[in-house]
């Protein structure tokens, strides 16, 4: 951990907006993609769709996850522009904070994936040694 | 004037927001060397169906019942997609995990040397990732409202 203060120079800060501004676009189209989803569950119900629960079960988790990540980026976006032009290095670390919790999310997500695909994987080796 | 005490009045980083940095970073190169570890798979993949085509063709022929010719016909388009699809993906998992590795990669040095080219570099990269981000995104989207409009006119 460092000790003392880092003063940040215009060349990072220059990157920093750039992050800023992509990271604001990725979370607008997320939300924007929820909606299209939200837009297929009501077209699914309207035309009847057989498979409509599942769908509405798998929209329901991935929708919530996607929320929680955009909000993170959004957060990351507003307090990193609010810490660079108010000069404070609180907001700046708290913007950092939530750029923590967007890839942990992301990283634990990958971690259960692996997982399910390994369980799936030792379950199919089983299931043919037993037939 | 908003502008000039900008200029003039430093943006500090205290040693909590470098510490978020790091342990950003270390997240950044798991989900990295995951994507390397997705390419590598898919080329597998594509590899072994390449290799087995034959044994797809009797497959497919077989127990769909598809003749020859009709296999025939469309055995390049489906390897044509298929390629496409391949190169996607693999550009895709590729071009994310160099970004995220070299986030990763830039701010560990920043804090072990001190430049701060490094740090502007690292930020850099992480720009780009949102950027592809951003790119795969307004691509899902627009599939998902194909995908709304198919189902909505045709079903």
């Amino acid at each position: 951990m460092l000790e003392k203060e880092i003063i940040l120079k215009e060349e990072t800060k220059k990157e920093i907006a750039s992050t800023i501004e992509w990271s604001k676009y990725a979370a607008y189209i997320s939300i924007f993609g929820i909606a299209i989803g939200l837009l297929q569950i009501i077209v699914g119900l309207i035309k009847g769709n057989a498979s409509i629960f599942a769908s509405l079960i798998s929209f329901l988790i991935s929708s919530a996850i996607s929320l929680v990540m955009s909000i993170n980026l959004l957060n990351y976006s507003k307090l990193m522009d609010s810490g660079l032009n108010n000069h404070s290095s609180s907001d700046l670390s708290q913007a950092l904070h939530h750029l923590k919790t967007y890839f942990t999310i992301m990283g634990v997500l990958f971690i259960i994936a692996i997982s399910l695909v390994f369980l799936g994987l030792i379950i199919s080796i089983i299931a043919f040694a037993i037939s | 004037m908003e502008n000039n005490t900008s200029i003039l009045q430093p943006v500090e980083l205290n040693s909590v927001g470098a510490e978020q940095i790091q342990s950003s970073g270390k997240w950044a190169k798991f989900i990295g060397i995951i994507f390397v570890a997705l390419a590598i798979l898919t080329t597998l993949l594509f590899v072994s169906i390449i290799t087995n085509i034959d044994k797809l063709k009797e497959m497919i022929t077989e127990k769909i019942g598809m003749s020859d010719l009709s296999y025939s016909q469309i055995e390049s388009f489906g390897l044509i997609a298929l390629a496409i699809l391949y190169i996607v993906f693999i550009t895709v998992f590729v071009l994310n995990a160099f970004f995220l590795i070299r986030f990763r990669n830039g701010s560990e040095n920043y804090f072990l040397t001190g430049n701060e080219d490094e740090l502007a570099n690292s930020f850099n990269n992480l720009g780009k990732y949102f950027k592809i981000s951003v790119a795969l995104g307004i691509l899902s989207t627009i599939g998902t409202l194909i995908a709304v409009v198919i189902t909505f006119f045709t079903s």
